[in-house]
């Protein structure tokens, strides 16, 4: 029997984990369904997802590389461009996932009022998402690293350190997916944040002594900026992830995407009533 | 027999927000701040499903039916009450909310079976059967866009009735494809009611609330009139009446109205009879009556007298409405009695002259918008001289033969041939009738009853 006067159920972190796996064949289906849909009918399809963020980097990298460099450690274009491209997935990664966040649940009334839907699995949905477009991305950017400069052994470290930063986005996806139902501003505003913080990430540069004091205090509070630095290191540079940082962090954005998911539960009962 | 739903002084006030935000605060911020207005849509409903029943929801529209519904699905909050369900549920709110056009029919079928709560292995499992009862094999590979929307509902119907949950929920689905897979569909339900689930369904279909309910809910503006015997149910609720009489109010457990207990009062003096014929007839299917019903039929029906209604203006860049005005014989009114002269006046301005134009009045019925009669100044033979300016159009109507019901009056101005509009009212008007005769108009008839001798008869050949 349950009790549906309190739609709002267990949140502990165990029941949290627990209800994403009773629905992980849904949200696999999503997720495909999120990849694939988007492209259906069209020729080349799922490689669109490639095509855009690799004409994207073309472009940085002859403007950032070429007409006005921006990183005088790169010896060669090739050089530079991966650099780029190792911030720029990264990168994408959180503007992906946050990207729609604040549209999730208010695009999707019928979910919230025609069906009995399991709504905090789309979050995951929408960071699952990002997360595959990251690993398509991650395969051409491996391809180029072979080709051009060697893997190191490091590499390994990578699914252990990027993990942290698609709990914190997931974290992040549900607060702000929560409170735009209620916040109608938050999206574009989100939408600003983002923009910005593309260019408030060693995305283009790196966070070397040639950055101003005051900006570098400022990349230094984005959240993207040591998983950028860090990702540079294990894929380009070969030099390990420091331990204690990696411990902390996953402790914070676990306890952030927990945070995240409690609110969503918190603020789901009132879902209905402003869809 | 186990109970299935419970449901206990269930109220739903719609909190109408004058801006989201308003929501949140209240959730989030300590303490009982009230930041909005409220639209009552359910108040102190009880009532209990048992195990294995299928309980019709009949209403009109706006009663509250769908918002009980999504409560119990659900998907809405209750504001005040208890609402226990119990085991699986299985809600069908909206056929196929969730399809992706662009997706073919079997990638459709996995999604949305396991967001009704299905498995990806049970999906699998129940596949063929699934595609089996939509009758769709053959395109079950194409894209959902090249349905039609019979296919599309078929299949959305075909696997939400395969979740197989305990409690299924259904709101005017039964209007999927065509008859024969409207009888597939409740045979089905049948067949589910068999197995012991129960089944909760809206309907205006008097024969699914007769035929396949055990008991039957009646809301009116979110209040339950009656909760009782399907078929006694039914046969009040299609009459039209606005309340069930007070002997079959009181003798459903689920609240009972004051209107009904009136109607009770003046039950005793009227005519059983001629009433009881009019239902017999009406509801020749379900013969089967008891005495409690015939005895409270009786209860002639009144009229809830209406607070006047708003009439409703359509203007144009051609033509808007200045004045309109609905008379009776006791002046301006919305209620009138069966017979009453009417008259409409109604001052348009023109904002371009129309050499050509046409001016028409109509009724329709409200619950079908079904036209009961139309006609304009010159399909009468009037001639309408070339209109500019402020217009007076008065229509006058010496004797209106509707009987007991609402109606809504329509007047336009169109173009010669009545296909472009340029203005509109609607107007919703009452109209009450003492007597006892039953339908939508009065209709004159001379009685004659003459005795004959057996020789004098004429028989036809």
């Amino acid at each position: 029997m349950h009790r549906m006067q309190t739609p709002a159920a267990a949140t502990s972190p165990l029941a949290v984990v627990q209800r994403l796996a009773r629905r992980w064949d849904l949200t696999l289906d999503l997720i495909h369904r999120e990849l694939v849909g988007r492209y259906k009918g069209s020729i080349l399809g799922v490689f669109w997802s490639l095509i855009q963020p690799l004409f994207l980097l073309a472009i940085y990298t002859v403007v950032f590389g070429v007409v006005m460099p921006m990183n005088a450690n790169a010896p060669s274009i090739a050089d530079f461009a991966i650099f780029l491209f190792t911030g720029m997935i990264t990168w994408n990664l959180v503007s992906e996932s946050l990207g729609g966040a604040a549209k999730l649940i208010v695009n999707r009334p019928t979910f919230v009022k025609k069906v009995v839907f399991p709504l905090e699995i789309l979050a995951v949905v929408q960071v699952g998402v990002a997360v595959v477009h990251f690993f398509f991305a991650l395969a051409v950017l491996l391809l180029a690293i072979v080709i051009f400069q060697g893997l190191h052994v490091t590499i390994l470290w990578l699914p252990i350190v990027m993990a942290p930063l698609a709990i914190f986005c997931l974290g992040l996806t549900w607060l702000l997916a929560a409170l735009g139902v209620y916040l109608r501003d938050l999206s574009e505003t989100v939408g600003i944040v983002l923009m910005a913080g593309m260019f408030v990430a060693p995305v283009f540069y790196p966070l070397d002594g040639n950055l101003p004091e005051i900006f570098r205090a400022f990349v230094y509070c984005n959240p993207a900026t040591w998983f950028i630095v860090q990702m540079r290191h294990i894929l380009i540079d070969g030099v390990a992830p420091p331990l204690a940082s990696l411990a902390i962090l996953y402790c914070v954005t676990l306890l952030c995407a927990w945070g995240g998911f409690a609110f969503f539960e918190r603020a789901r009962p009132g879902f209905g009533d402003v869809t | 027999m186990s109970l299935a739903v419970e449901v206990r002084g269930l109220t739903k006030a719609y909190p109408l927000y004058q801006r989201p935000v308003h929501r949140l605060l209240e959730l989030v911020l300590p303490g009982k701040r009230k930041m909005h207005d409220e639209f009552w849509a359910l108040r102190g409903i009880d009532f209990e499903v048992q195990r294995g029943e299928c309980v019709g929801i009949v209403g009109k529209n706006g009663s509250g039916k769908s918002t009980l519904l999504q409560i119990l699905a659900g998907t809405l909050a209750p504001t005040a009450g208890s609402v226990h369900v119990h085991g699986k549920v299985a809600a069908l709110l909206e056929l196929g909310a969730g399809f992706d056009p662009e997706f073919t029919g079997r990638e459709n079928v996995f999604n949305y079976g396991m967001t009704l709560g299905m498995a990806r292995r049970e999906v699998e499992e129940r596949f063929d059967r699934i595609v089996a009862f939509s009758e769709i094999e053959d395109f079950i590979d194409q894209p959902v866009k090249t349905y039609s929307s019979g296919m599309f509902m078929r299949l959305a119907f075909s696997v939400a009735i395969h979740v197989e949950p305990e409690l299924i929920i259904v709101d005017e689905a039964l209007s999927v494809g065509d008859f024969k897979f409207q009888q597939k569909c409740l045979d089905r339900f049948h067949e589910l009611k068999a197995e012991g689930r129960t089944i909760l369904v809206v309907s205006h279909s008097i024969g699914v609330i007769q035929n396949y309910c055990d008991r039957a809910l009646w809301l009116r503006r979110g209040e339950a009139v009656a909760y009782d015997v399907a078929e006694r149910v039914a046969r009040y609720y299609f009459n039209d009446y606005d309340s069930m009489p007070a002997a079959l109010a009181s003798a459903a457990h689920a609240g009972s109205t004051d209107a009904g207990a009136a109607h009770a009062e003046d039950a005793t003096a009227k005519s059983v009879d001629s009433v009881a014929h009019d239902v017999v007839v009406a509801t020749a299917g379900a013969a089967a009556a008891d005495a409690a019903v015939d005895a409270a039929v009786d209860a002639a029906p009144t009229v809830t007298e209406p607070e006047g209604f708003q009439a409703e203006f359509e203007d144009s860049e051609v033509a808007r409405t200045v004045r309109f005005v609905v008379e009776g014989p006791r002046g301006a009114a919305t209620s009138f009695e069966t017979n009453d002269a009417l008259t409409v006046t109604w001052d348009v301005e023109l904002l371009r002259p129309l050499p050509n134009a046409n001016y028409g009045i109509c009724f329709e019925s409200t619950d079908s918008g079904r036209p009961l009669f139309a006609t304009s100044a010159r399909n009468d033979g009037v001639h309408v001289p070339p209109l500019d300016g402020r217009v007076r159009l008065r229509f006058t109507l010496p004797r209106v033969t509707f009987l007991r019901g609402r109606y809504l009056l329509r007047v336009t101005v169109t173009n010669e041939r009545g296909i472009t509009m340029y203005a509109r009212v609607n107007q919703v008007v009452a109209f009450d009738h003492p007597g006892l005769d039953w339908g939508i108009v009065r209709l004159d008839v001379e009685y004659e009853a003459q005795a004959l001798r057996v020789d004098t008869i004429e028989t036809t050949p």
